[in-house]
């Protein structure tokens, strides 16, 4: 069984190397290759793309086009950086100061914080009053 | 008749693959579960109507999405693990800060898994007819909307464990400022130069 494999893909080895000893084939078979292999590659990473979820934050994409514009950027964001030394009461302020502006935010901006997105998920937009739908059981 | 044996197999890998996908679409086409009680109604609505809400709602779910997904892991990775990080390398006790930590990280988690499963739905919503198969766009919505509560409850799950992080830090604080101000002065060192 293995054998005939083996004579089978040897054969197949065979019949590949006469075609790309032949000039007038050798070029083809070159760039039916790489397009054969490029189609492979972007159906991987097609597949990989939509599994990781990486598409529901591409904001590049077409259905996103008019919200594009209002991605926070995230540099603005704190961080706590934890001293050399120890712990003081100083560092805790700043923990404080870093927490409550990620949590409930500060600035112009009272919307770019947690408390603001935890309530923007609710599942009253999809009602059927929401959406204007009526249904009558039978 | 290697080439009749290699065009037979083909053929049938062809034939099955065809066989499998009629198989598995005819649930979905036409043969009722229980839960299709939404199939029996009379479903009214302006379908432009309500594909352009949808829409709509498609477009501002994934900018929060974004938004929200850079606050939730800003928590995490720039506040709750540096200070963590800095507890343990001090090897102070931060036991529940760690264990709080842990939760939220699986609460991120679940609300990265079920927003996926919801835009995965919502999507495909989005591409259904609701002209001429509108009970059927109806079991969809129904089915949409409980992703879109999984993804509410993940929220609150996540914003649950913020809370509970910071009263476990604001606790963490007293014990260690109180501990900090009962640790008595050091002693003159008595070849200090005076």
């Amino acid at each position: 069984m293995i054998r005939r494999q083996l004579e089978r893909m040897r054969t197949v080895w065979n019949s590949l190397r006469a075609v790309l000893q032949q000039p007038k084939l050798l070029f083809p078979a070159i760039v039916a290759g790489a397009i054969a292999i490029s189609l492979v590659l972007v159906a991987i990473s097609m597949v990989l793309y939509n599994q990781s979820g990486a598409a529901q934050l591409d904001l590049s994409r077409p259905s996103y086009e008019a919200v594009r514009s209002q991605a926070q950027q995230t540099d603005a964001l704190s961080a706590f950086e934890a001293p050399n030394g120890p712990l003081t009461e100083e560092d805790f302020d700043r923990f404080e100061a870093h927490f409550k502006d990620i949590y409930e935010g500060s600035g112009d901006d009272d919307t770019y914080n947690m408390k603001h997105y935890r309530r923007v998920f609710t599942p009253d937009v999809l009602s059927d009053s929401a959406l204007g739908i009526s249904v009558e059981s039978e | 008749m290697k080439k009749y044996g290699i065009i037979i197999a083909v053929s049938a890998v062809l034939v099955s693959a065809v066989v499998a996908q009629v198989l598995h679409a005819q649930p979905q086409e036409g043969q009722l579960k229980p839960g299709d009680s939404p199939l029996y109604a009379t479903v009214e609505m302006n379908c432009l109507d309500v594909k352009m809400e949808l829409s709509k709602i498609y477009e501002q779910d994934g900018l929060n999405r974004v938004n929200a997904g850079q606050l939730y892991e800003t928590m995490s990775s720039r506040l709750m693990t540096r200070l963590n990080a800095k507890v343990v390398s001090d090897r102070l006790d931060g036991t529940e800060l760690v264990r709080i930590a842990a939760d939220y990280e699986d609460a991120l988690q679940e609300f990265r898994d079920e927003y996926h499963d919801y835009e995965v739905a919502m999507n495909a919503l989005l591409n259904a007819d609701c002209q001429s198969r509108q009970q059927a766009f109806y079991l969809a919505l129904t089915e949409v909307r409980a992703s879109r509560e999984a993804v509410y409850e993940s929220v609150e799950a996540i914003d649950t464990a913020t809370k509970e992080y910071y009263e476990a830090y604001e606790e963490f604080r007293d014990d260690y400022l109180s501990d900090a101000d009962d640790t008595p002065p050091a002693r003159e060192d008595a070849n200090s130069v005076e």
